[in-house]
């Protein structure tokens, strides 16, 4: 089988993320970059099927600066056999999917492997788009792929537990979590994927426009400073309670 | 400004998330609120018949809960509209032909104000817009999902042991005083 994840570079998740001075982007200067975390869950599960059939092919892209490479890299050095690279400076999210539609209808591979979000952006879009410009099925949130006879069994994680979906090949699934937790590169692995060559395009030579809808940021701002804690004390466990609940609900609104 | 919500359930009720963005939606112009009804959320069956209602109705939104079925409903429908698209926002406002929208972005390290051009895709994050007291239960339409759309086998539901133990909170709204 032959697996293919689109990756996003994103700030490291240990980063202080800081408004930039415009006031309309975050601070990008000397912070560390990284593959998004749903990323790596994907290459994960990619990896651990490979771990199962050494025969399985794991292939990564990705659509972004040039930066990304080293993301590229990354999933390399973890494992993945080949990378691939499409530059691309602030292509709408459709572009990104139309791009990575081409890089796939090259690769042909039977299963596509997405994070379901990105850390950065949170929006969860690329996955099913991607799926949509291929005109693929596609589950939504799994977390375990098992290959069957004429297909894939895949695992979406849901309120309560399972369901189970089988999906003909080629087929696409966002990642919500892989069984393990993504393994970090070896020594062996990062000297290897060193010398590993990763072709680069640029999106205008596949024949896509970086344009779409998309949005544009009028501000951003840091979140608001955090309140002091309030300690309940008064009454018994049951009266604590319901001072609890009350302000769960009303002034925390997470009721 | 025309809206068309995407209605849930959880049971037989409608989700919380569906009634806040129905006000909201009421708020903005004119609603059209539908439930897509089928045995279970699948991508494909529910894109096509909810294309089909957009392609009649014509809204210049198309708002959903930003559940783990409107986020991913929500992001496909939006691919196959061509339209933007921004999930899990925490407020919405009519600007002239766009919308400004608030959305916590990179883990909540971060709040932006963001314009985004109608026609429009929006998930919106359950609980930001808290219900008003009194407000009105929605008219909800029901459409079928285009069975004739899916491509998948559904195998079956594998519960978790664990989830029997835990304690529902979703009737602790109506018993807090």
């Amino acid at each position: 089988m032959k697996i293919l994840i689109p990756l996003k570079q994103v700030p490291d998740s240990t980063v202080r993320v800081k408004v930039a001075p415009d006031g309309k982007s975050i601070a990008t200067d000397g912070i560390t970059w990284s593959i998004s975390p749903y990323d790596e869950y994907a290459i994960e599960m990619a990896l651990e099927r490979k771990d199962a059939d050494p025969s399985t092919v794991v292939v990564v892209v990705t659509v972004g600066p040039a930066r990304s490479r080293d993301a590229l890299r990354q999933a390399l050095a973890m494992g993945c056999d080949e990378a691939s690279l499409v530059t691309a400076d602030n292509a709408a999210p459709l572009a990104v999917a139309r791009a990575l539609a081409k890089v796939i209808e090259e690769a042909k591979p039977d299963l596509v492997l997405c994070g379901k979000q990105a850390s950065d952006d949170d929006q969860g879009f690329v996955g099913p788009a991607l799926a949509e410009t291929l005109g693929w099925p596609h589950v939504a949130t799994i977390t375990k792929v098992v290959p069957q006879d004429g297909g894939v069994e895949l695992w979406r994680e849901v309120e309560g537990g399972h369901e189970v979906w089988k999906a003909p090949l080629p087929a696409l699934a966002t990642v919500h979590k892989s069984e393990k937790e993504p393994r970090y590169p070896s020594l062996p692995g990062i000297m290897k994927a060193k010398k590993k060559e990763i072709p680069e395009r640029a999106l205008s030579a596949l024949g896509v426009d970086a344009s779409g809808p998309t949005w544009t940021v009028v501000s951003m701002e840091p979140p608001p400073v955090r309140g002091g804690g309030k300690i309940l004390k008064d009454g018994d466990a049951k009266q604590i309670a319901q001072q609890l609940a009350t302000a769960l609900r009303d002034e925390a609104k997470v009721l | 400004m025309k809206t068309l919500v995407v209605a849930e359930r959880k049971g037989t009720d409608l989700r919380r998330v569906t009634l806040e963005i129905s006000a909201k939606a009421r708020e903005l112009g004119e609603a059209t609120v539908v439930e897509i009804a089928g045995e279970r959320y699948s991508a494909l069956p529910f894109v096509s018949a909810l294309a089909k209602k957009v392609e009649s109705e014509k809204p210049d939104l198309v708002l959903l809960g930003a559940t783990l079925n409107g986020r991913d409903l929500g992001a496909r429908l939006a691919a196959r509209l061509g339209r933007a698209y921004a999930a899990d926002v925490t407020d919405i406002r009519v600007a002239g032909n766009a919308l400004e929208l608030d959305k916590p972005m990179y883990a909540g390290k971060v709040r932006a104000k963001l314009r985004l051009e109608l026609p429009a895709v929006v998930s919106v994050r359950p609980g930001a817009m808290p219900l008003k007291e009194g407000a009105e239960a929605p008219q909800v339409e029901k459409i079928d999902a285009d069975a004739s759309a899916e491509k998948l086998t559904f195998v079956k539901l594998a519960a978790t042991a664990t989830a029997t133990k835990r304690v529902s909170l979703s009737g602790w709204v109506r018993r807090v005083p």
